[in-house]
């Protein structure tokens, strides 16, 4: 549960081992690049070669930044047409991620196998149009079954002419009452559905007329091709036997198909995963320095994972490429390091909503524990209810299995579980406080014990907030804020006497005047106004401020009154804890009269659902967006910068 | 399915038609002499305060304006809907099919005549208000056709794609009077097939009105068809409109098979329908407009003989169309500073009675 140490990592090697060292880098996936000549501008770094065979020095000077970009496009079209045609799944076959494949003989190979794939399935494609064509035709023909006669006959003749076309049946009456006006005789032949099936014939010269007629009945001509000859019946035999015929064309090819599947089935899985392997190596290279005969990369690799890249590049390329490992702690220029976050299983969620706010800094504490552990701690308090937590829970746990977002369903399941914690505390089930008893107290029964509690609990969470936000001082190794600062050591005491001193007025525990509280406020005030001439006199530097005096006692005049005031709205911030915990009781109750009102079961139980959905719709909202302000107003205002960069290592996506 | 509550739906129906315009209002917008004064006078009724609310009257196009009236249309039939259920829901919806035929239609027309189609309502845009609203296509889809033909493949799988696919496969695509007269046709197919649903009395009410407006537009369809386009007798008996009250099929056909134009003003006037045929040069420009007047008294008489009934429905979904239309009509004459009395001859709505 923290966020995990980075270090620095160099690697230099000659140029013709480049693509190489970029494969192994994606193949180990736990680096984050960063660019090449930017961390050597910044940093000065040099370039060393753990080969006595380069002249160092040179190479220095010629080192360039990589411009030979490499585009894919055509490759992954080249391979996705194949993938297509042999339906072979587009991922990563573990098999085929290895160093050493020659890219180029690959994809010629591909190319290859495409120029000799492709005819055979255009020609597929054409049979399964005809045979398609065909059984159009035999759909023509059978309408036509109804005739016992020689079709050759009668639809090839020169001075008649002979169609088959299909009109509605509202339409067909129409034409026959009609029927000694029309230019052509007209046989009813078949039905289908709303529609008829005719055979009309007229004559050369009156073909005008007939086009003009059945276009005003809105017909439709059937294809009916000549070159059969017979009847319907056997020229749909004829046609039958043609399928088959082409039918048993296709198998063949099918076949064939099916052979060039084994010849290039391992091929294409082996293409799909050197392309992946190489548009992940090219993000590199794009980061990348290049020299006269060496090439540079840098980027951060987690402390726990450096040695075995190492060790793995050693023992891949042996002395020509050299990796080198630097801490990263005394960093102070250049690119910060990204932040890797290992969180359990049961924080997870809620990084969602930090990562909201900000990544967390690279030298920062990790919010996200705290952050739970307040998060569903405001939550249940605010919205204490066993019944109504198990429906948010069971909410979560929806859309966690059925909508697959784990995140938010995540901090709906924990937050129900907090939820159903306090509402046995305050004994509630779905607004009812008679089903069980409270295992601590009942908010309405104590107002005030509850309003109290509330500031308390703000009063712990604050001070937590007020200690990470040392830590995280301490690791910036930022003595002068750490110390004197309103979010440092000072503000703290300041806090901590300020409670103090209201808790002694309000239950005066010791004998203390107040004037002696307000002494020691008044000092810590001016400790955070004077904070860097003090600093500076420790170090003993010689000049005590670093901007002009004005300035400085303006800014910081101004800050000690934010001081006072941040540290009562804090106090007074929390009460809302205590009066949501009071609201979620009225609201209840205020249902529950409306409910009374009902003289008839069922309306009074009606009621009462009404209720609980708008209390856990809309007060549930409320109430989720109360604990993230104090979170990110109140508590992270105090430690937390979420200032970082999410770690993005180029990796495989399986 | 039980039978709808009309005392309920009268009551909805009586609440908006309160708000209808009334001769004042139609008096006071013959005066307008541009969009504008018309906006801004709808501004200040009761019917279209709110819709027009937020508008800056000033400085509004006839193209919006009208998208605008036809939208308010929608929310009024969208709120009378969910007083039905099951077929009679289906009917009602049915409505709507009119309206977006006519859009389809004048879509049609302009990409007929190569003006890009676009959504953007300027003054001379066909809106696309009522696009979708039955048939459930995506209105963008259908704007963004280029030809007639895509309009016909931005309706595959809807209700109305069996009625224009046929001319996919004819030789002419893009045949744009057989795309408007085969949906005219399916519009009253569709109306008499959903009726069918209904029980009997609202049955039988719903095919007389449907059939007097198909007698009515079949007249006006023959007479036209023979006299303006001489349209070969058996071409004009199939598009003739399905459903009739007074014609049969029969009197329909013999009608279209009629030697000439007088011969046909002849037999009209031994029917109910004589209005249509004057003695004098306004037949041809008026028909229109009689006809539509004829079915506005009708309705009106219909809604008094048979208050709780779906005609009751029908006949407000059709008189806030007209009203509509008027408006339309009235923003069109603006542009042509018309006075009032010959003005008020373009409407339906018949205030000449009155003075």
């Amino acid at each position: 549960m923290s966020i995990e140490t980075m270090e620095l990592l160099q690697i230099v090697g000659k140029k013709h081992l480049m693509n190489k060292v970029m494969r192994a880098a994606v193949i180990n996936g736990n680096i984050h690049f960063i660019d090449a000549m930017d961390e050597i501008n910044t940093n000065r770094v040099k370039i060393e070669d753990d080969s006595d065979n380069f002249d160092s020095l040179i190479e220095q000077t010629t080192l360039r930044r990589y411009s030979e970009h490499k585009n894919y496009a055509d490759d992954e079209e080249l391979v996705k047409s194949l993938t297509k045609m042999f339906l072979i799944e587009n991922k990563i076959y573990d098999q085929y991620v290895k160093l050493d494949y020659n890219y180029e003989k690959i994809i010629g190979r591909l190319f290859h196998a495409k120029t000799t794939v492709q005819p055979v399935f255009e020609k597929a494609e054409l049979v399964e149009q005809e045979i398609a064509l065909r059984k159009q035709r035999i759909q023509n023909f059978n309408y036509l079954t109804t005739l016992d006669a020689d079709l050759d006959g009668f639809l090839n003749m020169k001075e008649i002419k002979v169609a088959v076309i299909i009109i509605s049946k509202e339409n067909y009456k129409k034409l026959k009452m009609n029927y000694e006006n029309i230019p052509a005789i007209v046989l009813h032949i078949n039905d289908e559905k709303d529609n008829v099936v005719l055979l009309t014939a007229t004559i050369e010269s009156l073909h005008e007329d007939y086009l003009r007629v059945f276009e005003s009945l809105n017909y439709t001509k059937v294809d009916i091709p000549t070159g059969y000859t017979g009847t319907a019946s056997q020229v749909i035999r004829q046609i039958n036997g043609e399928i088959e015929a082409l039918e048993a064309e296709l198998s063949e090819i099918r076949n064939s198909i099916k052979g060039f599947y084994e010849n290039y089935n391992d091929l294409i899985r082996q293409a799909v995963t050197v392309l992946e392997i190489e548009k992940k190596a090219e993000l590199i290279r794009k980061t990348s320095a290049v020299g006269r005969s060496l090439f540079c990369v840098y980027g951060f690799i987690p402390k726990a994972k450096s040695s075995e890249f190492k060790a793995y590049i050693a023992n891949s390329f042996g002395m020509e490429v050299s990796v080198t490992i630097d801490d990263v702690s005394d960093r102070k220029t250049g690119v910060t390091p990204p932040s890797k976050i290992n969180t359990n299983r049961f924080c997870k969620p809620f990084g969602f909503m930090i990562r909201m706010y900000g990544t967390p800094s690279y030298n920062e504490l990790d919010p996200t524990p705290f952050f739970t552990f307040s998060y569903m701690l405001l939550f249940g308090a605010m919205f204490g209810d066993l019944g109504q937590g198990l429906v948010i829970l069971l909410g979560g746990l929806f859309i966690i299995y059925k909508m697959k977002q784990e995140e938010f369903g995540g901090i709906l399941v924990r937050l129900g579980l907090s939820s159903c914690l306090f509402g046995l505390i305050y004994g509630s089930v779905f607004g009812d406080e008679e089903i069980i008893h409270p295992l601590i107290l009942r908010p309405m029964d104590n107002i005030m014990t509850v309003l109290i509690y509330a500031i308390i609990l703000g009063f712990i969470l604050l001070s937590i907030a007020y200690i990470y936000g040392m830590l995280n001082f301490r690791r910036r190794k930022d003595i002068e804020e750490g110390l004197l600062s309103k979010e440092g050591l000072t503000g703290f005491l300041f806090f901590l006497v300020f409670g103090l001193l209201v808790a002694n007025v309000a239950y005066k525990f010791a004998d203390i005047p107040v004037y002696v509280f307000l002494i020691v406020l008044f000092v810590l005030l001016m400790i955070t106004v004077f904070k860097q001439p003090l600093a500076n006199m420790i170090k003993k530097k010689e000049e005590l401020y670093d901007e002009p005096k004005v300035d400085y006692f303006l800014e910081a005049g101004f800050g000690s009154i934010e001081t006072i005031l941040s540290v009562l709205s804090n106090f007074i911030s929390f009460i809302r804890v205590g009066a949501f915990a009071l609201n979620h009781v009225g609201l209840y109750l205020a249902f529950a009269a409306m409910a009374g009102m009902f003289e008839h079961r069922l309306g009074n139980v009606a009621m009462l659902i009404i209720g609980n959905v708008l209390i856990i719709g809309l007060e549930g909202l409320i109430v989720f967006i109360q604990s993230m302000r104090l979170e990110y107003y109140e508590l992270f205002s105090k430690y937390y910068t979420g200032e970082g960069i999410e770690y993005e290592p180029v990796k495989l996506n399986k | 399915m039980g039978n709808p509550r009309y005392a309920a739906i009268n009551t909805k129906l009586r609440g908006m038609e309160a708000r209808f315009l009334n001769e004042d209002d139609y008096e006071k917008l013959l005066e307008c002499s541009s969009v504008e004064e018309v906006a801004q006078y709808l501004k200040a009724t009761k019917a279209y305060g709110n819709l027009l609310s937020r508008v800056d009257t000033s400085d509004i196009n006839r193209g919006e304006l009208e998208h605008m009236l036809k939208s308010s249309m929608i929310d009024d039939i969208d709120s009378i809907i969910n007083y039905f259920s099951g077929n009679y829901k289906k009917f009602i919806h049915a409505l709507y099919a009119k309206h977006e035929i006519a859009e389809m239609k004048q879509l049609a027309r302009r990409l007929f005549n190569s003006i890009p189609s676009a959504l953007i309502y300027d003054s001379e845009a066909p809106s696309l208000t009522f696009i979708g609203k039955y048939s459930g296509v995506n209105p963008q889809k259908v704007a963004q056709a280029k030809e007639i033909s895509d309009i016909i493949d931005a309706y595959e799988g809807t209700p109305l794609y069996k009625y224009i696919k046929p001319l996919l496969l004819s030789d002419n695509k893009d045949n744009l009077f057989r795309f408007e007269t085969v949906l005219d046709l399916a519009y009253y197919s569709i109306l008499i097939k959903e009726s069918e649903g209904l029980n009997a009395e609202d049955r039988e009410l719903i095919q007389n009105a449907v059939g007097i407006i198909g007698d009515l537009f079949n007249i006006q369809w023959i007479y036209r068809g023979m006299y303006f386009y001489h349209i070969y007798p058996a071409v004009l008996f199939n598009y003739t409109i399905n459903t009739g009250y007074k014609f049969s099929k029969r009197k329909i056909r013999d009608l279209c098979y009629l030697p000439d134009i007088e011969t046909l003003q002849e037999q009209i006037r031994k029917t109910n329908y004589s209005f249509l045929m004057k003695n004098d040069d306004t037949t041809d420009s008026y028909m229109e407009r009689r006809l539509e007047r004829y079915i506005y008294y009708k309705l009106l008489k219909m809604r008094r003989e048979h208050p709780m009934s779906v005609i009751q429905t029908l006949s407000h979904i059709i008189l806030l169309e007209y009203q509509i239309r008027d408006i339309i009509t009235l923003i069109e004459v603006t542009k042509y500073h018309l006075p009032p009395a010959e003005a008020q001859r373009y409407l339906i709505k018949n205030l000449a009675e009155r003075s």
